[in-house]
Formats: structure tokens, C-alpha cells, sequence
């Protein structure tokens, strides 16, 4: 008996060429992305909302791309009008922030995403060291997409307590990574 | 780092932000310092993408993210051909398509409640490299042990880089000598029970002090002789047994009922039971050979056969279900392209969700719509033929269905998300196997999923038999395992499986394993506690902790079966066990919904509610339960020439499996004692009154539910 060969079908459609390497470049910033349009909105679902437009539009220029040069700052260009055009679709009140902030972080933070990587594997190391109740409560928080609130009735503990916890919770982890951080790199 | 908590104003102000709670005015304060000073900006950033990030790894407080997309994928090498496949695949398909897939990953990598991984020594970083279908996690220790078939992929014409040469695929030795690895019946003396029972302790116990539980107290007898008949046998225990089980002092006596019950014939039928529903389901609105596959379970719990032969028939099964029983599985499964077959036969022995693979790849873990119908091409072959057969009963000649498997070969077809036609070929965990006519693939896939050391099917089955006494598995779902959703217990699984397939996959033993545990001799009520601190936390709560056996509501089955011991109704005009069987179907039928989908999916809208309990409760069953006439157990203890109080305490044994409460026992007698006051005909009423404390303790909560 022998192998049967793989049908070709799977690949070299001629139909479809984008290279590997951008679907990888996509793959790999999305996270970063993520987080780019995140600082400007600031609402995770929005920017979760947003970043799907905003990947759609990526898929259907990725032929504009130039592989070889940089992803996030090309991408970052898109996400950015995207989330203007969110702002644009969504009441004026609604706004947090003004156009002016948003542009404002928009420029730091593209020049703040080298960091993201260091702080992503500070973050995994400053996870392991929280006790676990506060891992459980962060669960709670995070995975679920719960609110505050609706964690509070969850657990059946007063809502100002989990606010309270997860202040302290982010504080902990935020003084942990930038200690992580400047042990690795002494300034 | 130029920030520290020099801005404590801006560190409120961010807190509030992202839970959603900075009023307008806040917000403008907010923008002034940020614009205005760059280490604010800075701790703005910071702080935002903490709080994206811990959005966006949820998994990461397990430290195991789902799926990490911003993760960089291991460098593209020959040997480790999946991601790049991947990206190929993703690359294939159009743009918006593959768009359209992450949307789906973004989804499920945001919303998917990850479990916590309750030790992190245990957690293995389980990005696994291969097919999602089958693979065991990998543990770097055990990687060269396992079987080269699984082991390596086969991919060709993916890589530009073809592999130089092709071994011959394991299948085709396979052919010739089915099974041989599964069945390896193990040296029963280098084989302890008590030192595996010590093993699933330790880890279980690990998880505890990870998360800083305290267990439970150990069940009373009382508590756990009924929990292990409902588990074993399906219903609760006789009142002999229970007084029996109470009086008895010796120090093992658990072991010797876990023992004594495995080789009743009760746990042949309540095992066979629950996995016809599981292959079959409950539903009678589908021509279902339901008989006689039960039959066929009946045997194989009954000579305790090796659970890979079952898997390996089940899956490859052909004839008549006169002359195979196991045929029943696949004969209600093969509509609709095999789709049905396909996904259930993953989900009920691998533990794996493949269907929605079935149009597209799968949203979070690595399988790809080609790989399901790369499993379904195994399937290819198989059909439905009217084969005349004698009727045993009345010697007439009768047409009844027979699994074939025709000797057709070639690719199976199937339609991307664009429409285009796509082939597949027959390939299980990384092995393809031939595609030619003459080779019976169904065969092929019997002896690929059972085969190797540690095969997936052992993992799903050990996953799927802890769910069975804990109520929750290792993962949850318990049939949704992958690295997407790393198990609770992960060594504590790998060991489990891998003693499962080196006891030659020994069903009772696993059982013993399991039963014999101290998590399963704990009690299921929390643990009182103190005053000071009445919080419960999120810990106590977990029941995926096994620190306290959690309360299920019982099966339609368990339940009726258990109103049939508790009162003996079904002495009332006494039927043949058939007819006991069949009316136990009838009475099932209403809580049965048959979903028309192309996976024959159904529900049991029976869940144990109390509501639900009390419709069955006051049907005809119960009616004949409370009957003085004919031998049923009401009878029996109202008549006996004891006193009151111990016809209650009879009564209570027989419904709850314990003494009463000196509370209940006030109660049942000041009942007896109004109504016997009140009446002319003393016997009578007396009777009523029995009949009325009886009927409560079997409409309580606590009689419906396992603890």
C-alpha cells in the first residue's frame, strides 16, 4: 500500500496569492493592533469592533503592502482611520476623548509598540506570581467580558470591593512588569 | 521607567477608565495631564494595554493562552510542517474568508472562559504542532516514546520541500494484523491499585494547596453508598443494602462495594445504557437499532472488554445489527454525507469538536475544513444495503438494513467556503492511508485510533469516565479537548490515560482508580465555616477542584430506575424486564427533543428540576408506588409488624438511603397523629399517612439529585 500524495489543491490556488509572509506579519500583530487602537478608543469591545473593520480593510489591500517594510506602522495607518471613522459613526457625546488626544496617542503609541513584546512576557511572569484568588478574580473579569458589576454579583461580594481588588490587582501587576523590565535592561 | 506611582491622580483616573466609570469631567482631567506631561502619556499606555492585554490573553491568567494570535509562530521549519500549513491554508483562501476567521478567533479568544490551570508546575505549554483531532499534548519527556505514527505527520505537496523519502505508512502493516498493540492484557502483579489510587490523591491534592482549598469531610456511608450505586448501578441502593453497608465495620468496605457492584449485572446495564444514548441518543423518532446496540454494550461492559476493541468495532462495524449490534452506532449516523458520523464519532471517542470544521476551520483550535472531511473520507465507503434476512421470531423472511462497506476508492469531494470543489483524502492524526478501492478504511481507522501508546482515545475516555463520578471532567466540556482548552489536571490526564492503555484499556480498573480516590469519598456539603470569615471564595466554589463532590441532578433513567427500587412499583402487575425496559422508554419519551440537524443532535429537556421531578412523580408510576396492594416496598414496610417510628425509618432508608432526622421523624409522627385523631377508620388513615411521608421524602430535592 502507499501514501496517497497530498492533493495540490490546498495551495497554489492562482487565485489567491498572498505571500506567507504577510499572512504571518498579519497573525503575529494582531495583538499589537489590538492594543494600538485600544489606547485610542478605550472601550475593549469597541476596539475589538474595530479592529475586525480594520482587518477586513487590511485583507483587501494587502496587496498595497511592501513586504520587507514595516507592518504595524502600515497597518497602525489603517486602524487609525478606522477608529476615526468609528468616532465619526458614533454620537459626539459618546466621545471620551477629544480628536486632539486621539492623535496624540495615536503617534505614541505607535513609537511605544517596540515594547510590547517585553512587557507581554513581563506580564506572563508577573501572572505566576499573583495569589490565586486574585488570578481567579481577574478571570472572573477578563475571560468572561464580565463588568465590574456583573462580577460583583457573581461572587456575591459588594461592588466596590471588586473594584477595589482589580485597582489593586492592575497596580500590582503594573509595578511588577516595570520591575521586570528594569532589571532586564538596567537604565 | 520614568513613571513609578508618581501620578497617583492619573492612576485613580485610569482605574476608573477602564471600568468604565470616569464621569466627563474626569475624563477632560484626564486628557489635560496626559497631553500635557510625556510620562503620563506614558503610564496612559501602560496602563491601557495592561488592561487590553488582560483582555486579550485571557488565557494568560492560566498562563496558557487559548490561542495567542500575536504569539510568533514557531519558525517555519521542514519538520514542523502544521504552521505553515496553516498560513498556506489561510493564504488559499480568499481574503475576506480568511477575515472572516479570525473574526471568529477574535471572538472565541476574547469570550472563551479559560480555565485556570490550578498547577502551574503541571501546565505544559500544549501548542501542539499537529492535527487537532487526535494529538495528545505533548510532554517533552515522553515526546521520543511515542509511536512514530503518530509521532509524524505525513505531509507531501504542502512544502515546497518535499521529505526526501516516505516510510511506508504504518497503516499498510496494519492491514494484516489489526489491534495488536491495543491488546496488551498487562501482568496483573506489576499492577497496583492502590499505588494509582495514591498517584490521582497527590495530584488532586496539589490542586488544592495551588489554590488554597481546604476538601470537604468524607461523605458519611450513607452519603456515598447511595452517590456509588447511582454512579455504578444506576439507581440507588435497596434498604438491605444501605442497613447492610451502615452495619458493616470493616476498614475497606468501600473497596469491597466498588468491587461487588462492578460485577453486578446493573452496572452492565447502566454503562451500556449511558453510552447508547451517547451513540445513539434516547430519541425513537429516527429508525434507531437501538436493541440490539445495546445488547452489544451489554456484552462488552459485561466481559469487561477492552475499551479500544469496542471503539475499533463500533467504528468498523458491518452486517445486520441481528449479526453485529455494534452496527447500530454508524447505521444512524450515515445521512447526510456521513456528516453525523463524522463529527460524533471525534466527539464521543476523541473528545473532539470537529463539526463546525465541517464548512470551515475551526475557530480555535488547528483543525481545517479539509481534515474533516479527511475523517469523513474514512467513511466513504460505507452504506446502507436492504439485506433479506429470516425473522428469528416467525420465520418469514424480512428486509433489514446491513452496514456494507463497498470497494470504491479515490477522494472524497467537498465545497469550500467559495464553493469550489475540494478533495480529501482518508488521513487520521497525520496518517494518510491509501486511497485505493481494495482497502476497507473504516478498518484503517479502527486500527489508527486505537493504536499507539497513548492514543487520544484513552485520553477522551478517561476525560469522559472522571465527568461520570465528578460530574465535570478534566475539561469542559468534557467532548471539547485540545490545546485550546488545556485540562485542569493535565498530568494527572497524560498518567490516567497512559495506565488506562497499559492495563490493555480495562474499564473496571479505571473505575477502581476513580472510585477508590479520596476525592471521590468527600462529602458534597461545603465545608462549614467559621463565623469570622463567612465568604465563600471563588476557590471553595470551583467543583473542577475536586475538593468537595458536587451535586448533580440525576438522568431520567437513574431516576426512574431508582423510583422502581425505592417503592418497587413495577411489582404491581409484574411485567417481564422487557416490558420494564420498554415502559421505561415510553415514560422517557415526553422529555426527549430531537433536534432536525444535520449532526442528529438531540436534548433531554429532563434536568433534574424538581418541577420535572414531580410530573413524573405523580404519574401512574407513583400511584402504583404508593399501592398496598401486590409486592411493592410500601407495602412491605406498612405491613410488617414493627413500630411507627420504624416504618418511617424503613420508609426514609428506602427513599434516601439514611436514617431521618430527628426533625423529620418529629414531623412524619405528629402527621400520623392528627390524622389518626381525626378519623373513624384509625387502619386506614394510618395508612394515608404513611402513604403522604412516603411521597415526601420521594418528592424531595434531595432524592433527585446525586450527592
Amino acid at each position: 500500500m502507499t501514501t496517497t500524495s497530498e492533493p495540490s489543491h490546498s495551495d497554489g490556488a492562482p487565485e489567491s496569492p498572498v505571500p506567507d509572509e504577510f499572512v504571518q506579519l498579519f497573525t503575529q500583530n494582531q495583538r499589537r493592533l489590538y492594543l494600538f487602537i485600544l489606547a485610542q478608543v478605550p472601550n475593549p469591545v469597541e476596539a475589538e469592533e474595530i479592529l475586525q473593520e480594520t482587518n477586513v480593510i487590511i485583507w483587501r489591500k494587502f496587496r498595497q503592502f511592501e513586504l520587507g517594510s514595516n507592518f504595524l506602522a502600515w497597518a497602525g495607518k489603517i486602524a487609525h482611520y478606522e477608529v476615526l471613522k468609528h468616532r465619526e459613526r458614533q454620537h459626539r457625546d459618546r466621545h471620551r476623548f477629544s480628536d486632539e488626544f486621539v492623535k496624540h496617542i495615536a503617534e505614541e503609541a505607535l513609537e511605544d509598540s517596540d515594547q510590547l513584546e517585553a512587557r507581554r512576557m513581563a506580564l506572563l511572569t508577573c501572572l505566576q506570581k499573583l495569589r490565586s484568588a486574585d488570578r481567579e478574580l481577574l478571570r472572573h473579569r477578563y475571560a468572561t467580558g464580565h463588568s465590574g458589576q456583573d462580577v460583583a454579583s457573581q461572587l456575591d461580594r459588594p461592588v466596590n470591593s471588586i473594584y477595589q481588588s482589580l485597582s489593586r490587582i492592575r497596580r500590582t501587576l503594573m509595578e511588577c512588569i516595570n520591575r521586570q523590565l528594569s532589571t532586564e535592561r538596567p537604565a | 521607567m520614568t513613571h513609578k506611582s508618581s501620578h497617583p491622580e492619573l492612576l485613580t483616573l485610569l482605574e476608573r477608565l477602564c471600568e468604565d466609570r470616569l464621569t466627563d469631567d474626569e475624563a477632560e482631567r484626564l486628557e489635560q495631564m496626559v497631553l500635557s506631561d510625556s510620562a503620563a502619556s506614558r503610564l496612559y499606555l501602560d496602563y491601557i494595554h495592561l488592561h487590553g492585554a488582560l483582555h486579550w490573553d485571557t488565557g494568560s491568567a492560566a498562563d496558557l493562552p487559548a490561542i495567542d494570535l500575536s504569539q510568533s509562530p514557531p519558525p517555519p521549519t521542514v519538520s514542523r510542517p502544521t504552521s505553515g500549513t496553516w498560513r498556506r491554508v489561510a493564504g488559499a483562501v480568499f481574503a475576506v474568508c480568511a477575515a472572516v476567521v479570525l473574526v471568529v478567533v477574535l471572538d472565541r479568544t476574547i469570550f472563551a472562559p479559560t480555565e485556570v490551570v490550578l498547577d502551574p508546575q503541571e501546565s505544559s505549554p500544549q501548542r501542539s504542532d499537529e492535527v487537532a483531532l487526535s494529538d495528545p499534548p505533548e510532554q517533552p519527556n515522553k515526546t521520543d516514546r511515542r509511536p512514530h505514527r503518530v509521532l509524524e505527520p505525513i505531509r507531501l505537496a504542502t512544502d515546497e520541500q518535499k521529505p526526501p523519502t516516505q516510510p511506508p505508512p504504518p497503516a499498510a502493516v496494519a492491514e494484516k494484523s489489526p489491534r495488536e498493540n491495543s491488546l496488551r492484557p498487562r501482568d496483573p502483579s506489576g499492577f497496583s491499585t492502590s499505588e494509582m489510587v495514591a498517584f490521582v490523591d497527590q495530584k488532586i491534592r496539589q490542586g488544592w494547596t495551588a489554590a488554597g482549598v481546604v476538601s470537604t469531610d468524607q461523605a458519611s456511608d450513607a452519603e456515598w453508598v447511595r452517590r456509588v450505586h447511582l454512579d455504578l448501578a444506576g439507581h440507588i441502593p435497596p434498604v438491605a443494602v444501605v442497613e447492610e453497608f451502615l452495619a458493616n465495620s470493616q476498614p475497606d468496605k468501600r473497596e469491597r462495594l466498588v468491587n461487588t457492584l462492578l460485577d453486578e449485572p446493573d452496572y452492565v446495564r447502566h454503562f451500556a445504557t449511558v453510552w447508547t444514548n451517547l451513540l445513539v441518543g434516547r430519541s425513537t423518532d429516527r429508525p434507531v437499532y437501538r436493541e440490539s446496540l445495546h445488547q452489544f454494550l451489554r456484552r462488552s461492559f459485561a466481559a469487561n472488554r477492552s475499551w479500544s476493541d469496542v471503539v475499533a468495532e463500533l467504528v468498523s462495524a458491518e452486517g445486520t445489527p441481528e449479526e453485529n449490534g455494534a452496527t447500530g452506532f454508524l447505521l444512524a449516523h450515515l445521512n447526510n454525507e456521513a456528516v453525523p458520523a463524522t463529527a460524533i464519532t471525534a466527539r464521543l471517542f476523541l473528545c473532539s469538536q470537529v463539526q463546525c470544521t465541517q464548512c470551515h476551520a475551526h475557530p480555535f483550535n488547528d483543525a481545517d475544513q479539509n481534515q474533516f472531511w479527511e475523517l469523513n473520507s474514512f467513511f466513504k465507503q460505507t452504506d446502507i444495503e436492504s439485506k433479506r434476512v429470516r425473522d428469528r421470531r416467525t420465520g418469514r423472511t424480512v428486509f433489514q438494513d446491513a452496514l456494507v462497506s463497498r470497494p470504491v476508492g479515490g477522494p472524497t469531494l467537498y465545497e469550500n467556503r467559495r464553493g469550489v470543489m475540494q478533495t480529501a483524502y482518508p488521513k487520521f492524526a497525520g496518517v494518510s492511508v491509501s486511497e485505493e478501492a481494495a482497502i476497507n478504511r473504516r478498518k484503517q481507522l479502527a486500527h489508527l485510533m486505537t493504536s499507539g501508546e497513548r492514543p487520544q482515545v484513552a485520553r477522551a475516555m478517561v476525560n469522559r469516565m472522571w465527568s461520570h463520578f465528578f460530574g465535570v471532567g478534566f475539561t469542559n466540556p468534557v467532548d471539547d479537548m485540545g490545546p485550546h482548552n488545556p485540562p485542569t489536571h493535565p498530568q494527572l490526564l497524560d498518567r490516567l490515560a497512559t495506565e488506562f492503555v497499559e492495563s490493555g484499556y480495562d474499564v473496571k480498573q479505571l473505575i477502581r482508580w476513580i472510585c477508590l480516590s479520596e476525592a471521590y469519598q468527600l462529602s458534597s456539603e461545603l465545608r462549614s465555616r467559621s463565623n469570622s470569615d463567612p465568604q465563600v471564595t471563588a476557590e471553595e466554589l470551583d467543583e473542577r477542584l475536586f475538593h468537595r463532590m458536587p451535586v448533580r441532578p440525576m438522568t431520567a433513567e437513574q431516576l426512574y430506575d431508582s423510583l422502581l427500587v425505592a417503592t418497587k412499583a413495577h411489582y404491581v402487575g409484574s411485567e417481564s424486564w422487557e416490558d420494564i425496559e420498554r415502559q421505561r422508554r415510553e415514560w422517557l419519551q415526553p422529555f426527549v427533543t430531537t433536534f432536525d440537524t444535520e449532526e442528529n443532535d438531540e436534548a433531554t429537556n429532563f434536568n433534574g428540576t424538581i418541577p420535572q421531578a414531580l410530573m413524573l412523580m405523580n404519574s401512574e408510576l407513583v400511584d402504583r408506588a404508593l399501592s398496598v396492594d401486590g409486592g411493592t416496598t410500601f407495602r412491605d414496610i406498612v405491613t410488617s409488624p414493627t413500630s411507627d417510628a420504624e416504618k418511617i425509618r424503613q420508609l426514609c432508608l428506602a427513599a434516601l438511603s439514611r436514617e431521618p432526622l430527628p426533625r423529620e421523624m418529629a414531623a412524619a409522627r405528629k402527621l400520623m397523629r392528627s390524622r389518626t385523631a381525626q378519623s373513624v377508620n384509625r387502619e386506614q388513615a394510618k395508612i394515608e399517612a404513611f402513604q403522604d411521608v412516603f411521597w415526601a421524602f420521594l418528592n424531595s430535592a434531595e432524592f433527585v439529585l446525586i450527592h
